[in-house]
């Protein structure tokens, strides 16, 4: 049996202090190793997307109020030139300045309207059967006019 | 009790070596959330971005119409001037032929120079002209005219105004105002001929007239 005496135990005693100081040290110092070693490894290298020009308008992204989209151009974007109509309505639907006022006549009659805030205006107009030649013209708040010309053919033909 | 104490100290140094594997874990276990949900916010970004492209895509029409002048044909092949472009068609072999007086006749009875109006079918990348007709394009026009401008003179007695181009100050329109005539605001209120002043300004429909004066289908006052 080994007796320790009061030398003995306090030299143990100080070896398992610093015994324990070695072990928390290295395990503290592969903690932090491997730490870092998961960041990198898990962390894929991800494209994050940068936003756009036209992303400013997502109210998704942009925490202040959406700017208005506004057009220079003067355009009709619906129904295309030459189509073949075969109802006698039609909704002409296009783009101008915001605050523009269209004039737009056709063979059988003449309407005006103003653009909404975005610039976009749409209107039903009769066709008369056969061919019609649609004048389109806009004017700005600057008193700048745009003239436009589609034809549209009202006609109920089979073509199929 | 010495050995106890001496034996629990060295249990725990022992313990304390092998206890870093267990606690790297937690931290990626976030790190994988955080990417999974950049993943659905890229995801739904691009679902987005997706169905604006699927709402942009414009539906052509495969049915067109188009006005010109014949100046090639043969039995599968039409070719017509339209001023702007030159557009060539393949003759369907179900294509109906109509003249002015809207009488249906041969191919055979096109010639080159005559105006058409084309009636076509898109299909398979080619443009089958399915309806031919003959057609005085003289008569297919819009003949009105717009015209921003200022009121240079007004004759409540004759119903005749004198208009002032914006976009032309050296010419004068006389525009005559008659019964037909739509006399509006620019948010389409019907207003009277007394309520046009000199110096006004307003947008004119008219139509070509037979002398100087010019029959005025719409008088849109802006101010």
């Amino acid at each position: 049996m080994i007796t320790l005496n009061h030398s003995m135990i306090k030299e143990l005693s100080l070896a398992v202090i610093f015994g324990l100081l070695i072990g928390f040290g290295l395990t503290g110092t592969f903690y932090f190793i491997k730490q870092n070693n998961n960041s990198h490894k898990n962390t894929p290298n991800i494209v994050v997307p940068t936003p756009s020009s036209d992303s400013q308008t997502d109210p998704n992204l942009s925490p202040t109020t959406a700017p208005l989209t506004t057009t220079s151009s003067f355009e009709v974007t619906s129904p295309q030139t030459n189509d073949i109509i075969s109802t006698s309505k039609t909704t002409l639907k296009g783009v101008a300045p915001s605050g523009s006022l269209i004039v737009i006549t056709t063979p059988l009659k003449n309407y005006h309207l103003n653009t909404n805030a975005q610039g976009n205006f749409s209107q039903v107009i009769d066709l008369e059967p056969g061919y019609n030649v649609i004048n389109l013209t806009s004017i700005d708040q600057n008193d700048q006019e745009s003239h436009l010309e589609i034809f549209l053919t009202y006609s109920t033909t089979k073509l199929e | 009790m010495t050995k106890i104490s001496i034996f629990l100290l060295v249990l725990i140094s022992a313990f304390s070596l092998f206890t870093s594997s267990t606690h790297a874990q937690t931290p990626t276990v976030s790190t994988g959330d955080e990417i999974q949900k950049l993943r659905e916010i890229i995801q739904q970004k691009v679902n987005e971005k997706l169905q604006e492209l699927g709402q942009d895509n414009v539906v052509v029409n495969p049915k067109k119409a188009y006005l010109g002048t014949i100046t090639e044909i043969n039995d599968t092949n039409l070719k017509i001037d339209s001023k702007t472009n030159i557009h060539k068609f393949t003759i369907s072999e179900d294509a109906v032929f109509v003249n002015l007086k809207q009488n249906k006749i041969k191919i055979s009875d096109l010639k080159i120079g005559q105006d058409v109006l084309v009636l076509t079918l898109s299909k398979d990348a080619l443009v089958f002209a399915k309806k031919i007709i003959v057609v005085d394009s003289t008569k297919l026009t819009n003949s009105k005219n717009v015209s921003l401008g200022k009121i240079a003179d007004i004759s409540p007695t004759t119903s005749i105004l004198v208009l002032i181009p914006t976009n032309n100050k050296n010419r004068e329109l006389q525009i005559k105002v008659s019964a037909k005539t739509e006399i509006v605001t620019r948010e389409n209120k019907l207003i009277k001929f007394a309520n046009l002043k000199k110096g006004q300004k307003i947008v004119c429909i008219y139509t070509n007239g037979e002398n100087s004066t010019y029959p005025a289908l719409r008088l849109i006052a802006l101010d």
